[in-house]
């Protein structure tokens, strides 16, 4: 180690000092760490959540033979739900609705707005598709009433109507609307309702975990200096109080 | 395997034998399963909470306190300051916990209505109002003011009178004391007191008279719908952080490299190149890939014997693949193996077999104490009947076999030439992850003095079914 780096890191353990921190070195931070007990099965949940979650439907059979994890939910709901998800994503809203009609038709009765969002990307695609007057027909007849009721609806109604008066749209100040990450934001959130309909979690824990990861790593920083873990993707232990 | 070891051969007990790791895994879980247990029990066992008043260390002389211990009178006329009667609880507040809270109710406001209501630490001086001496906070009914450690109190909230239910908490998330007024916060305050605290009131002239509730009646305060609120401020606190994208599919494939689930590695590519968009995570984990690709197909392969119970097979696999590994016949390893067989006989009621293998592969571990403990638990499979719901039971469970196959499965990684730390064969990207977040947790919680919920993982990762 350079001398440079050397004086870097006792300024900082100064530093730490003199905030009043707990200096821990990285000899006892690695035993506190060793100490921890974190069970296998727990960890193969942990994945077998993600890949439920996520509609890993395949890699969730495979995981089930290959570590003996139960998936927390009927894998064949999986398969139905990634299959609405795929018709969002790819257009086929109309389809979509339909196929969430048969998996639950409560889902949409009781979510007006992810109805409303769907009729939107349906409107969305009409209009991508140069079909100028069924999407007007289509947002007076199936999206005004709606607007009706919510204000919100109304304005994003309007935004969507826009696209119709721009005949470059790629270069609109609602062109957003036209990309790719309109139709994931649509289609995560019908995946968040079915997902919430059959009583599972909307997201896999994994990432919470991640952030709380985070969160408990600069709440710790108050108080101590200790080797952190700023790398999430290589899970490295830097040195502590640098 | 035939060959019966000679005691003279020491196993190889020293700190490069990876596989103790996991041997200490899979003994230690059933007898930390039971110990876990046994700590929560003493967990909210040793937690006591007050139930009742002091009646032995109050300033008796000027109060009354009734035979249930719950109420409290001003018989006197107050004089001066230093005739205040105050009283605390039996016991110090509870801190391993979310929130600590109490209420009092005003039956009588008496001549004056100076009553109060707070925390003080053990060695308050039983004759001052809380909040007027130093390591005390108290909220005032006469003035409506907050008192912190001097007689001057700070502007807080409105004045009390009989008839008015009052509560005074302490939020150990947020490191505050709060009260409440007829189930309305009232405000909050920084906790900057340290130690035990007691819930504590005082009356300080004629006949001023006040119930306390430590819990036994109904809160006028919704106390779980506060504590709802205040979990949910911290989640969302959480989830403000932002963590790289894809971050969690990295994690979660390294995961199934790193144990060998090459068939669900396969799917799990498969799938997310055809997500839209697809996700690329391969090249951001770069160099380290290569550390856990190695011999792949050759870890599913012997993770599946394993897991099938074919033990047999897995060590002639290993004795061609890998001889070194199994070279030593005592190794922790080739031990964690024997006795797998040995279970696996018990398991399909070969008994005898078993007696007869235990003999030649297992007594010589009897010796050595770090294997001791695993060769009794085997050998004691064989006494029950029903050895499933016997103690040992959890030698027969999937779990014991995932534990030698995650053993074999770390010796290859170990083998690698390109393996930069041996830690690296033991640990997944996401064990380590999660070892760093409990131990962060732990240790703040240390340094706050243990107060706050306990942190435990396994809440985290079984708390499912949100609507």
């Amino acid at each position: 180690m350079s001398l440079f780096w050397l004086v870097i890191r006792q300024l900082a353990e100064i530093e730490a000092m003199a905030a009043n921190k707990k200096v821990i070195t990285r000899e006892e931070w690695e035993k506190k760490l060793n100490d921890v007990k974190i069970r296998k099965e727990d960890m193969n949940k942990l994945v077998m959540n993600f890949l439920v979650t996520e509609g890993y439907v395949e890699a969730a059979e495979k995981f089930r033979m290959e570590s003996g994890t139960e998936p927390d939910i009927d894998l064949a709901t999986i398969t139905d739900r990634m299959a609405v998800k795929k018709a969002v994503q790819s257009g086929n809203v109309e389809d979509a609705i339909e196929k969430v009609n048969d998996l639950n038709p409560e889902i949409l009765d009781t979510n007006p707005q992810l109805f409303f969002h769907l009729q939107q990307q349906r409107l969305i695609e009409l209009i991508r598709n140069g079909k100028v007057e069924e999407a007007l027909e289509f947002a007076q007849e199936e999206l005004a009433p709606r607007g009706e009721e919510n204000q919100s609806f109304l304005e994003e109604l309007e935004r969507t109507v826009a696209l119709l008066a721009f005949e470059d749209v790629s270069n609109c100040p609602v062109g957003d609307l036209l990309d790719i990450s309109q139709r994931l934001k649509t289609a995560s959130e019908v995946n968040a309702a079915i997902l919430t309909s059959q009583s599972h979690e909307k997201d896999p824990k994994l990432p919470s975990l991640l952030k709380m990861l985070q969160w408990a790593q600069n709440q710790l920083d108050e108080k101590a200096a200790y080797p952190r873990i700023n790398d999430l993707s290589t899970a490295i232990l830097e040195d502590s109080a640098v | 395997m035939s060959e019966s070891n000679g005691n003279s051969r020491k196993p190889n007990v020293e700190d490069q034998d990876l596989g103790l790791y996991f041997l200490e895994a899979c003994r230690g879980r059933e007898m930390r399963e039971r110990e876990k247990e046994k700590e929560k029990e003493e967990e909210e066992e040793e937690e006591e909470a007050p139930r009742e008043l002091n009646t032995i260390n109050s300033s008796g002389g000027f109060v009354v306190v009734s035979t249930d211990k719950l109420s409290v009178k001003y018989t006197n006329v107050n004089l001066h300051g230093h005739d205040v009667g105050v009283i605390q609880a039996n016991k110090p507040s509870p801190t391993k916990r979310l929130i600590y809270y109490f209420e009092i109710h005003v039956k009588d406001a008496g001549v004056k209505g100076q009553i109060s209501i707070g925390f003080t630490s053990e060695t308050f001086k039983m004759r001052r109002q809380p909040g007027w001496e130093a390591n005390s906070c108290g909220y005032h009914g006469d003035d409506g003011l907050l008192y912190r450690g001097h007689g001057k109190g700070e502007a807080f909230g409105p004045t009390y009178t009989s008839g008015d239910v009052v509560g005074a908490g302490i939020n150990y998330a947020a490191q505050e004391f709060f009260f409440t007024k007829n189930g309305q916060v009232v405000g909050s305050v920084y906790k900057d007191l340290k130690g035990p605290l007691f819930p504590t009131i005082a009356v300080h002239s004629q006949n001023e008279e006040v119930h306390v509730n430590f819990g036994q009646k109904p809160f006028t305060f919704d106390l779980k719908e506060f504590e709802a609120q205040e979990r949910m401020k911290q989640q969302l606190k959480i989830e403000e952080i932002s963590v790289p994208p894809n971050v969690s599919y990295g994690i979660v494939r390294s995961y199934l490299l790193h144990y060998g689930y090459e068939d669900t590695l396969n799917s799990f590519d498969v799938a997310s190149k055809s997500t839209v968009p697809p996700i690329h995570i391969a090249q951001e984990s770069g160099i380290d890939e290569q550390e856990i690709t190695y011999a792949l197909n050759h870890r599913k392969t012997l993770r599946q014997l394993i897991r099938n119970g074919d033990i047999d097979v897995a060590f002639g696999k290993l004795r061609e693949w890998y001889p070194q590994i199994v070279e030593d016949n005592t190794s922790a390893t080739c031990f964690l193996l024997h006795c797998q067989k040995f279970i696996e006989l018990v398991r399909v009621g070969a008994l005898e077999e078993a007696v007869r293998y235990g003999r030649i592969e297992l007594s010589s571990f009897y010796d050595f104490p770090v294997f001791k403990d695993l060769v009794q638990d085997c050998v004691a499979l064989l006494a029950y009947e029903r050895p499933l719901e016997s103690s040992v039971g959890y030698l027969l469970k999937d779990s014991q076999r995932e534990v030698v196959a995650d053993t074999v499965n770390a010796m290859i990684l170990s083998t690698n030439p390109n393996m930069k730390e041996s830690k690296h064969c033991l640990q997944s990207y996401l064990e380590r992850l999660l070892r760093q977040l409990t131990a962060c947790c732990l240790e703040r919680r240390a340094l706050n003095g243990e107060q706050g919920e306990a942190f435990q993982l396994q809440r985290l990762l079984s708390s499912s079914r949100r609507g």
